[in-house]
């Protein structure tokens, strides 16, 4: 009888606690933070770069202030800004540095100018703005 | 394009749900249909990946995908027809109600809608998914979609190890394939795929309890897989630990209904899904590896090797393709850097983290009030097991499942990542995998609300 009337006891608090939390799920989902727009922007502020190179595969470097020894960067940041521009960047493969013929550069304006006084000899650029460049590397 | 999106996805889902019509020939009712769609959505999407990934090895670059998913659809169409001719309707009998299987049901209902309208929510207001989705599945998807004849990109060796190409390729093929037939890549596909899987695991546990157990202990299992805050919000994140606790659940119910029906379609179809699950996320080749491990154990137990081979010949198709893209196309994993494994399993330290992990989630993590799911789970089948039936269907899924359970430590153990992180961003979604499969061998195992709450007779 006993093990009855725990079973009952059992059962009717997960129904209960279920129900709870179901409406809970559905009231909270309305508050959830969107982040879609980091994902469309970053497509769009990269899509006039990627217009540009005129490869359909291969690969494209990738140089963000985490590749620059030095320099100051957001781990998360850092991570999130590759992993979107290897999105947006597909087909083509990213590679990290700015070793291959078209290279995406992602840095702040202070590592931006160190890093072109030393190779602006080696890339033509061209920007996009927010900190986002096209380096295509000249033939030496 | 949210509208030509779903009807994409109508072909795979409707030829799934023709091939478990012809399963269960015999089974017609409402209850019925509803088990066999959501069985079938799963079991659809899981073929058109592979027919797909059979069709980019072959024909590459050639956009003609719907029309091999026609014919297929076709032929089940003709097939399911011609059966239909020949078989002798038997009228099923009408479904009695009673109250507290009412009481339970309106319960599961109010769950269902709610926890789904939640992930609704949560995909309207993220369309694209989550990290993983835009590193791995989606990242995928569109280097197949754009790639054309040069798809194998999409895993190439020459890609950061973070965007894991190794990873077995189900969704980005699935994505990949319903972007091909829309002629668009659009965020509604695998938003839209993830609904799918989400929809199939409650309607397949709801269905498979109904079936084998009670139509009240159907409504349990729904309410234990919707009301609970880690479960159903990964569908919309548009990750594969969802569909893969989907294939999991699937193989393990169709072992059940092997064990209840004998009939060694069920058994083939318990191996196809393992396959599937393995064609879906590493994971799941670890469950293909630990059911064909128990499966093979019990048939030396039992001196037959014929069980096991059923079971085998059933995943053969997906473990064929996914040896030849593991072994052709894929890079290879970041778990097998080479160096020696020795100094990690020796590491009392990573053992105790590892195991702590384990335990807090298992005490604390994924119920209700900092009481752990798993651990209501436990006392569940320790208060509700009621004996009679076949207890060996339930004994090995217990196996596989611990199995499963002692490879995710296992991989812990040897993970190349820092081990703090890794166990942080994965555990949680590691116990999602196998939620629905415990639910279902927990509930299969125990008293149903009929047995508490018998009805009087009038």
């Amino acid at each position: 009888m006993l093990k009855k009337i725990l079973r009952a006891f059992f059962l009717a608090a997960i129904v209960i606690l279920g129900v709870g939390t179901g409406v809970e799920s559905f009231r909270s989902s309305a508050e959830i933070h969107s982040n879609d727009e980091s994902v469309i922007n970053w497509d769009d502020r990269l899509s006039n770069l990627i217009a540009l190179i005129p490869l359909e595969r291969g690969m494209v470097g990738y140089l963000s202030n985490e590749d620059i020894p030095g320099a100051a960067f957001d781990p998360d940041d850092a991570s999130g800004e590759y992993i979107l521009t290897q999105y947006a960047v597909a087909p083509l493969v990213l590679i990290r540095g700015a070793e291959q013929d078209w290279n995406l550069l992602n840095l702040d304006p202070e590592t931006y100018e160190k890093w072109i006084q030393e190779n602006e000899d080696r890339y033509r650029l061209v920007g996009s703005g927010g900190g986002i460049y096209l380096a295509r590397r000249v033939a030496q | 394009m949210s509208f030509f999106s779903l009807l994409a996805f109508s072909l795979p889902v409707l030829s799934g749900t023709l091939i478990a019509h012809l399963l269960w020939l015999d089974k017609n009712s409402p209850l019925d249909l509803f088990f066999k769609f959501s069985l079938g959505t799963g079991l659809g999407l899981g073929i058109s990946a592979l027919l797909y990934f059979v069709c980019l090895l072959f024909f590459a670059g050639r956009s003609f995908f719907l029309y091999v998913e026609a014919a297929l659809f076709l032929s089940l169409l003709t097939a399911a027809y011609l059966k239909r001719k020949r078989m002798v309707r038997a009228s099923s009998p009408r479904l009695k109600i009673t109250l507290p299987q009412a009481a339970i049901l309106l319960a599961a209902v109010i769950v269902f809608l709610s926890s789904f309208i939640g992930m609704v929510n949560y995909s309207r207001q993220r369309a694209r998914g989550d990290w993983d989705a835009w590193m791995i599945y989606n990242r995928a998807a569109r280097f197949i979609f754009r790639g054309g004849e040069n798809w194998r990109d999409a895993f190439s060796s020459e890609m950061g190890v973070i965007f894991h190409a190794d990873y077995p390729p189900l969704l980005a093929l699935n994505t990949a394939s319903r972007w091909e037939i829309l002629g668009e890549e659009t965020a509604f596909v695998p938003m839209i795929q993830g609904f799918l899987f989400s929809l199939a695991a409650l309607g397949l546990s709801f269905g498979a309890l109904a079936e084998l157990k009670s139509l009240a202990q159907g409504g349990v299992g729904l309410i234990l897989l919707g009301g609970v805050p880690f479960f159903l919000g990964e569908g919309g994140r548009q990750t594969a630990d969802l569909p893969l606790a989907f294939y999991l659940l699937a193989s393990l119910v169709s072992l059940f209904f092997y064990f209840r029906d004998r009939r060694a379609a069920f058994l083939a179809l318990a191996g196809f899904m393992a396959g599937l699950a393995a064609w879906t996320k590493n994971e799941g080749m670890l469950f293909l590896f630990a059911s064909v491990g128990i499966l093979f154990t019990a048939a030396l137990w039992k001196r037959s090797l014929l069980d096991f081979l059923l079971y085998f010949a059933g995943a053969l198709p997906s473990l064929l393709l996914l040896f030849y893209f593991k072994s052709q196309i894929a890079p290879p994993s970041e778990f097998l850097g080479g160096g020696s494994l020795f100094p990690y399993l020796a590491d009392g330290s990573r053992h105790q983290l590892i195991f702590s992990a384990f335990e807090e989630f298992f005490l604390h993590g994924g119920g209700w009030f900092g009481i752990g799911i798993y651990l209501v789970l436990s006392a569940y089948f320790l208060l509700f097991y009621s004996r009679g039936g076949n207890p060996a269907p339930i004994l090995i899924s217990l196996a596989i499942l611990v199995f499963q359970m002692i490879g995710y430590y296992v991989v812990y153990l040897i993970s190349p990542y820092d081990l703090t992180w890794h166990i942080g961003y994965s555990l949680n979604r590691l116990f999602v995998q196998i939620y629905p499969s415990a639910v279902f061998v927990v509930l299969y195992a125990g008293a149903t609300p009929e047995m508490i709450f018998p009805s009087r007779p009038k």
